[in-house]
C-alpha cells in the first residue's frame, strides 16, 4: 500500500503543505489584528458594583467662587454573613460612631438574606480610621462622593440639597438632575464637567443676608426676604429668604417657616403695586397733565370703602398720588383704565401666568376669580392679588426697562438683552422719574431709601397680612422696591419685612417707609461698591 | 545551502521569540506603572478637591464678616463716599490747592 504511485504522493504532500500554510496564515492574521487593535485585556469585575456614584459638577458663583463640590468620603458597609458576633459589632460601632441607629443596624445584620448593609454613609477620614482600628471582620469601606457646600449658609434656598445617593432633590441641585448634568461612575471619581456658574454674587448674597438678619433683629420681625436683580439681563444677583436653612440641610427645608418666600409663596404686596398702576395709567393715556384726584373722602364701591393709609384729604396730582401712596387715587386711575385694559396689561407683564425659573415653577399667582370693578380698584394698590415676590420684581424690572425681563439663576454666556417691548419708552421714563421723586421729595414715602452717591428710586408697600378673622391682626408686610442708578437702570432690589415691631425712634410706626426703606438704603450702599458701581456726588436728579 | 537557511531561520525564530517576550514583559510592567500613576493622580485630585472646598469654606464672606466683627472692630463695609477716581485727587504740584483741600480722613 505504501509503495503507491509517486503522483499521488506529491499531490498529498501539496495538500498537507497548503493546509498547514492556511492554518499558519490564519494564526498570523489574527495575531496582527490583535496587535493592531491594542487593548485586548479582558475586564472582569471581581465584585459586582453595589451602587453607582453620582458625580455632580461643581457650582460656582458669577465670580467663580466655589459654592458646591463633590468630595470622596468613605462609607461603611457590612456583609452580614461574614460578621461573627453581631451584638459585639453593634456595640463597638456605637462606641466610635455616636448617633448610629443601633436597633436598625442589628436587625439588618440579622437578616440572613442580605449580603450588603450600609452602616454609615459619608464619614470623615478620622471616623473611618477609628472603625478600621476596631478590626471587626465583615465590615468594609467604599469611597463615595458626597456633596459639600463650602459657603452654603448664605444661599440655602438657591443651592438646595441632594439626597443620600447624591442626587439633586431641591433648589439648583434639582435643576442639575433635571438637565442630566451629572454622571454615573463606578468609582468615586469626580465629574469632569465644567462647573455650573450661577448668577448669584456670593459677596452680594452675604451682604443682603447679613442686612436682613440685622433687620429682623432691629424690628423683631417674623421674617424677611430680599432679592437683587440685574435689570438688563434678568440675572438674580442675590436671593435671601429668612429664616432659611444651610444648603444641603434637607430636613430643615421641610419646616414651613423656612419656606422660600421669594419664589415659593405668594403675598399681597400692597402699595408697591402702585408702580404698576401708575405705569399702566400712563401707558393707557389716562393721565392728563392737570388732572387731579379727589382724596378728601374715602371712596365708596358698593359696600366697600377704600381709604388712604396716610390721608391727605385734598386734591392730588398723579405724582402726589404716588408720593403719598394714596389708595383712593390709585383706585380712581384703575377705574379710568378699565377692567379689560388692566387685565391685558397684567397679562403683558406676565403677572397672570406661571413664572418658571431654574429653581422650578414659582408659586402660582392668586388672582381675583372675577375681574370686576372692585377687584380692579383693590388690585391698583396691591390687594386682592397675591404673587410671588420674584414675579413682581420681574414685572417691575420690565416696566422700568420697557422690555420683558425673565429672571434667571444662571450666568448667561452673553449678557442677553431682555426681549419684547412691554411699554413705550416714555412710560419707563415717567415711572423712573416718579420713583426717583419718591426718594428725593421730603414728602415722599421713600425718602429714607436715599443713598448719597447713588440715584435711587423706589416705592414703599405696607400691606396688612391676612390671617384668621381678616386683616389687621397679624401685623403688616413692609416692603420696598428700589431701582438704581435711576438714570440708566442697572439693579433692582425688592426687600420685604414681615410683621416688623415698632421701634422707639419711629414713634410706633411700622410702615415700609420707616422699616424696609432704610434697610434698602443700607443694602444699596453696601453692595453697590461690591458690584463695581462708582458713586456720583453733587449731580442731583 | 538548505541547511544554512534552516539554521538561520531557526535562530531568527528563537531570537524573535525572546524579543517578543521581552516586549510583552515590558508592556505589562509599564501598564502597571500607568495604573499606579493614575491611581495616584486620582488620589491627589481627591485631596485637591477637599483642600479647594476647605479654602472656599474658610474664605466664605459669612466667616470673614464674623471674624472682622470680632477682631477688627473698627472696620466697616466700604461706604460709597470712600470711593473715588484718580481725577478726584488734587495735583501734587498744585500746593495751594492741596493746602485748601480738606485732609483725607478715613471714616471711623
Amino acid at each position: 500500500m505504501i509503495a503507491t504511485r509517486p503522483r499521488t504522493h506529491r499531490r498529498r504532500g501539496l495538500a498537507v503543505v497548503t493546509l498547514l500554510l492556511a492554518a499558519f496564515l490564519t494564526v498570523g492574521i489574527q495575531l496582527t489584528r490583535l496587535g493592531l487593535k491594542g487593548t485586548t485585556a479582558i475586564r472582569s469585575d471581581p465584585v459586582e458594583t453595589v451602587t453607582r456614584n453620582v458625580a455632580r459638577p461643581d457650582i460656582i458663583d458669577r465670580n467663580g467662587r466655589l459654592l458646591a463640590t463633590d468630595i470622596a468620603l468613605p462609607s461603611l458597609f457590612a456583609d452580614p454573613r461574614r460578621v461573627l458576633d453581631k451584638d459585639e459589632v453593634v456595640e463597638k460601632l456605637a462606641g466610635v460612631l455616636p448617633g448610629i441607629d443601633q436597633r436598625g443596624l442589628l436587625s439588618g445584620l440579622n437578616d440572613k438574606t442580605r449580603r450588603f448593609v450600609w452602616i454609615k454613609r459619608g464619614m470623615t477620614p478620622a471616623e473611618a480610621a477609628k472603625v478600621h482600628d476596631l478590626g471587626l471582620p465583615g465590615l468594609s469601606f467604599r469611597d463615595e462622593l458626597r456633596r459639600v457646600y463650602p459657603a452654603g449658609e448664605d444661599a440655602g434656598h438657591v443651592l438646595g440639597f441632594v439626597d443620600v445617593d447624591n442626587r439633586g432633590a431641591g433648589g439648583i441641585e434639582r435643576y442639575i438632575d433635571a438637565q442630566n448634568l451629572f454622571d454615573l461612575t463606578d468609582g468615586a471619581g469626580r465629574s469632569d464637567r465644567p462647573p455650573l456658574a450661577l448668577s448669584l454674587d456670593l459677596a452680594v448674597q452675604h451682604s443682603l443676608h447679613a442686612e436682613l438678619e440685622q433687620a429682623i433683629g432691629d424690628y423683631h420681625a417674623a421674617a424677611a426676604a430680599g432679592l437683587v436683580l440685574d435689570v438688563q439681563t434678568g440675572e438674580v444677583l442675590a436671593d435671601v429668604s429668612l429664616p432659611d436653612y444651610a444648603a444641603g440641610n434637607a430636613a430643615a427645608s421641610l419646616e414651613s417657616n423656612r419656606l422660600d418666600r421669594i419664589e415659593g409663596g405668594t403675598f399681597e404686596l400692597g402699595s408697591v403695586f402702585k408702580t404698576i398702576t401708575l405705569a399702566m395709567a400712563e401707558d393707557a393715556g389716562v393721565l392728563k397733565p392737570d388732572k387731579t384726584y379727589d382724596t378728601s373722602l374715602p371712596l365708596q364701591v358698593g359696600a366697600f370703602s377704600i381709604d388712604d393709609f396716610h390721608p391727605t384729604r385734598r386734591q392730588l396730582t398723579a405724582e402726589e398720588v404716588f408720593l403719598h401712596s394714596s389708595n383712593i387715587g390709585a383706585a380712581m386711575m384703575a377705574e379710568d383704565v378699565g377692567e379689560t385694559r388692566m387685565h391685558a396689561f397684567f397679562d403683558r407683564l406676565g403677572l397672570t401666568t406661571p413664572l418658571t425659573t431654574e429653581l422650578g415653577r414659582a408659586a402660582l399667582p392668586q388672582l381675583p376669580q372675577r375681574w370686576g370693578k372692585l377687584s380692579t380698584m383693590t388690585m391698583s394698590y396691591g390687594h386682592g392679588i397675591a404673587v410671588a415676590p420674584l414675579q413682581f420684581a420681574a414685572a417691575a424690572a420690565g416696566l422700568v426697562l420697557g422690555g420683558r425681563v425673565q429672571p434667571t439663576f444662571l450666568k448667561p454666556a452673553s449678557s442677553a438683552k431682555a426681549g419684547g417691548a412691554l411699554v413705550a419708552a416714555t412710560t419707563g421714563d415717567f415711572l423712573r422719574l416718579l420713583m426717583r421723586h419718591n426718594v428725593t421729595n421730603p414728602e415722599g414715602t421713600g425718602k429714607r431709601a436715599a443713598v448719597p452717591g447713588y440715584d435711587v428710586g423706589g416705592k414703599t408697600g405696607t400691606a396688612d397680612i391676612p390671617g384668621k378673622g381678616g386683616y389687621g391682626h397679624q401685623g403688616v408686610l413692609s416692603s420696598f422696591l428700589a431701582v438704581w442708578p435711576i438714570r440708566q437702570p442697572r439693579y433692582l432690589s425688592y426687600i420685604m419685612i414681615w410683621a416688623p415691631q415698632a421701634t422707639e425712634a419711629d414713634k410706633g410706626q411700622t410702615a415700609a417707609g420707616l422699616t424696609a426703606a432704610p434697610v434698602t438704603a443700607r443694602v444699596i450702599s453696601r453692595i453697590s461698591p461690591l458690584l463695581g458701581l462708582a458713586p456720583v456726588f453733587g449731580d442731583g436728579l | 545551502m538548505r541547511k544554512l537557511i534552516n539554521i538561520s531561520a531557526f535562530v531568527a525564530l528563537v531570537a524573535s521569540a525572546f524579543a517578543l517576550y521581552a516586549i510583552t514583559y515590558d508592556t505589562g510592567r509599564l501598564t502597571g506603572e500607568v495604573a499606579d500613576l493614575n491611581a495616584r493622580i486620582a488620589a491627589r485630585e481627591a485631596e485637591l478637591a477637599v483642600l479647594t472646598a476647605e479654602k472656599a469654606n474658610l474664605t466664605r464672606p459669612a466667616r470673614i464678616d464674623r471674624l472682622v466683627r470680632a477682631h477688627l472692630t473698627t472696620l466697616r463695609p466700604t461706604a460709597p463716599k470712600q470711593l473715588g477716581t484718580i481725577a478726584d485727587l488734587p495735583w501734587r504740584g498744585d500746593a495751594a490747592a492741596a493746602k485748601d483741600a480738606p485732609p483725607l480722613v478715613l471714616q471711623p
